[in-house]
């Protein structure tokens, strides 16, 4: 064990706590807005542009950062790698409130959010936002599950605790299941839009490329999460456990990068990533700081030893997928210039403040170190 | 009994009267509203409800927007695009230097394999069995997939309000003499018929008039496996706003993605399980060995 020091500012957490409870006040005082006076007045949001920041980012960006969850319920659970098992439950923590996220912003972004559920009884089985809606309800539930563990602990609910061990392994199972289905096709959801998307990101590999790229950046999220919880709980980071992740990411990057360059020689576009376009610079520099930077730092001896440098490694894989989902809803998309309003901003910013409230409430309130 | 006999014919001949005359007010009403040929089983598209608009014969006085707004009791809005309100629009287009100009009727296109339908998580959208491209309102969520997915942009929100529904044409589904808009039209521009006759009619008009429409062909043909309103056109289809899309319907680009779940959900799952058995057994054989 080594312990190390992260690049995060020290500061009063007070100061931190109230900031993001203003965010959090400022982001339901927008979402109230919208639910009473309409999409008018808090969101740029237009027919051309039905899908804006609360779809591109809330739900497209929110899911993948959420993959730690079933990447580490795999590695602990399935393939028995004991090693993972201190920072399980802090993943597990991310991933069902990453998701508990996903859904409220969701409330924000439908027109009709009363009527979230009808998706249980109006199937349509064409639909890849069917099947995304239906993962996304039924693995939340699994997350729950998975979760609970430290909550009935701290209740001394020893019965149902019991109960939950038994089924673990069928209930993590059909939580890897769930994920791979779902990561992937919420990048069916474009395939439909073969006119409408620029061609650098149309490919009928979308599914592919988006469950690849949510596995990358849930290594990189929970590189992310083991130093927060450092931060939070004070104590040593493994330096096994970086190391270990960061292998993880760099295999995911490199299978991501080969993906990608295979798909453009394939569909001749390697001359739409340099003729200089907006779309090919936006499609440059998601690569670049996503992809390519993680893995020339993770490739280089000095640096992929060294803590520090991969969490930068883990910041840039996160970086460069938020790109490339809001390239992917936003940039690659056809239709009028948009830009979000301020209150739509402050929908998305409300609700990872409060997400990053309600981490920080767990960590400091619930037994997530496990033996 | 001669007297008997010709009653009797003339019974007969009576009942066939009837009979003609009957089938001769479904056939009048087939040709006018062609759902009445429906027995509620899924029509081929060549009997589908269908129209076919002419852009050279159209003189743009958009009577068709009136009665479009009459029947479906929109409000009046002054508007250059479809919208929550305005089911279908009649625009202008012109070229540059002002030689060519052609309008074009804005509408549901009325897919043969709708994007909308198919992309819908609810199943709001859906195909009748005739023909049109309906909208259960009651269902939807508001996602707007149906929004992003659709090629023509028909789909329209009203962004005004706090819980908006999907607004499109409907093609008058529900109305006697099919859509108010085929029915005004002064000029003819605009048909309604079954879709397989109006491709014909459209291809007459191709072939006695060579080298008027472009490409000597007829817009909704094929165009994403098909539309049940037919274009023809001078000007070139790209000019006049229509996506070349490729004979592929929309909904075939998702399939694949969607046939192969089953197979994910059973091949991960089993995989899963697998590895669990496999590296289960290996701890227990380390923790023998050390023992």
């Amino acid at each position: 064990m080594t312990s190390i020091t992260l690049p995060i500012i020290k500061k009063q957490a007070s100061i931190g706590t109230l900031v993001l409870l203003a965010l959090a006040a400022l982001g339901a005082f927008a979402a109230l807005f919208r639910w009473v006076d309409g999409f008018d007045q808090v969101s740029s949001l237009s027919d051309s542009r039905p899908w804006g920041i609360w779809i591109s980012f809330d739900l497209l960006v929110g899911v993948p950062i959420s993959a730690g969850a079933f990447i580490l319920a795999a590695t602990v659970h399935i393939f028995h790698i004991e090693k993972y098992r201190p920072i399980l439950r802090p993943a597990l923590l991310t991933g069902f409130l990453g998701y508990l996220m996903v859904i409220l912003a969701l409330m924000v972004d439908l027109g009709q959010p009363q009527r979230i559920w009808h998706m249980l009884i109006y199937w349509n089985l064409h639909s890849p936002l069917f099947e995304v809606g239906m993962c996304v309800m039924t693995y939340t539930a699994v997350l729950l599950i998975e979760f609970s563990p430290p909550i009935l602990e701290k209740l001394g609910w020893t019965g149902l605790l019991g109960f939950l061990k038994k089924i673990s392994i069928p209930v993590v199972i059909l939580g890897v299941t769930l994920s791979t289905m779902h990561q992937s096709s919420l990048g069916s959801l474009f395939l439909i839009v073969p006119l409408k998307m620029y061609p650098l990101w149309y490919t009928p590999l979308l599914p592919l490329i988006f469950l690849v790229s949510a596995i990358s950046v849930g290594f990189g999220m929970v590189i992310f999460e083991c130093a927060l919880s450092h931060r939070f709980l004070g104590g040593h980071i493994r330096k096994d456990i970086f190391e270990g992740l960061s292998r993880g990411m760099l295999i995911a990057l490199s299978v991501l990068l080969l993906i990608k360059l295979a798909d453009l020689i394939a569909a001749g576009e390697m001359g739409l990533v340099f003729d200089g376009s907006f779309q090919s610079f936006m499609f440059l520099l998601e690569n670049l700081i996503g992809i390519i930077l993680p893995i020339a730092i993770l490739l280089t001896p000095s640096l992929r030893t060294n803590t520090a440098w991969i969490f930068r490694a883990a910041l840039l894989t996160v970086l460069g997928l938020i790109l490339y989902r809001l390239n992917i809803g936003l940039v690659g998309m056809a239709g009028e210039p948009y830009f979000p309003q301020l209150l739509e901003v402050a929908v998305t910013v409300g609700v990872f403040s409060a997400g990053i409230l309600a981490f920080g409430f767990a960590m400091k309130n619930l037994p997530l170190e496990e033996e | 009994m001669e007297n008997e006999h010709t009653q009797k014919l003339s019974r007969r001949e009576f009942l066939k009267l009837i009979g003609a005359a009957a089938s001769g007010l479904l056939m009048a009403a087939a040709t006018a509203n062609p759902s009445f040929a429906s027995s509620g089983e899924e029509l081929p598209p060549e009997e589908h409800w269908a129209m076919l608009y002419d852009a050279t014969k159209c003189s743009g006085c958009r009577e068709c927007e009136v009665a479009c707004k009459s029947y479906n009791k929109l409000s009046e809005e002054d508007v250059d695009d479809l919208s929550g309100n305005t089911f279908t629009l009649i625009k202008l287009y012109q070229s540059e230097d002002g030689s060519q100009k052609s309008f074009r009727k804005f509408q549901c296109m009325h897919c043969v394999e709708p994007a909308c339908a198919a992309s819908c998580p609810v199943s709001a959208l859906h195909k009748i069995e005739n023909g049109p491209v309906i909208y259960d309102s009651y269902k939807c969520i508001g996602c707007r997939y149906c929004m992003q997915a659709c090629a023509f942009g028909a789909p329209r929100y009203d962004w005004s309000l706090a819980y908006p529904l999907i607004r499109k044409c409907e093609m008058c589904y529900h109305r006697e003499n099919g859509p108010a808009c085929a029915e005004i039209c002064p000029k003819q521009a605009l048909m309604f018929g079954k879709r397989g006759d109006l491709i014909e009619i459209a291809k007459a008009r191709i072939a006695v008039n060579a080298g008027k429409y472009f490409e000597d062909r007829v817009y909704g043909e094929f165009e994403g496996g098909g539309t049940s309103i037919l274009i023809l056109s001078a000007v070139p289809f790209e000019a006049i706003g229509l996506p070349a899309l490729d004979p592929k319907p929309l909904p075939d680009r998702t399939r694949w993605a969607l046939n192969i779940v089953p197979a994910i959900f059973f091949g991960v799952g089993g995989a899963m399980a697998a590895v669990y058995r496999s590296s289960k057994k290996s701890d227990k054989e380390a923790e023998e060995k050390k023992a």
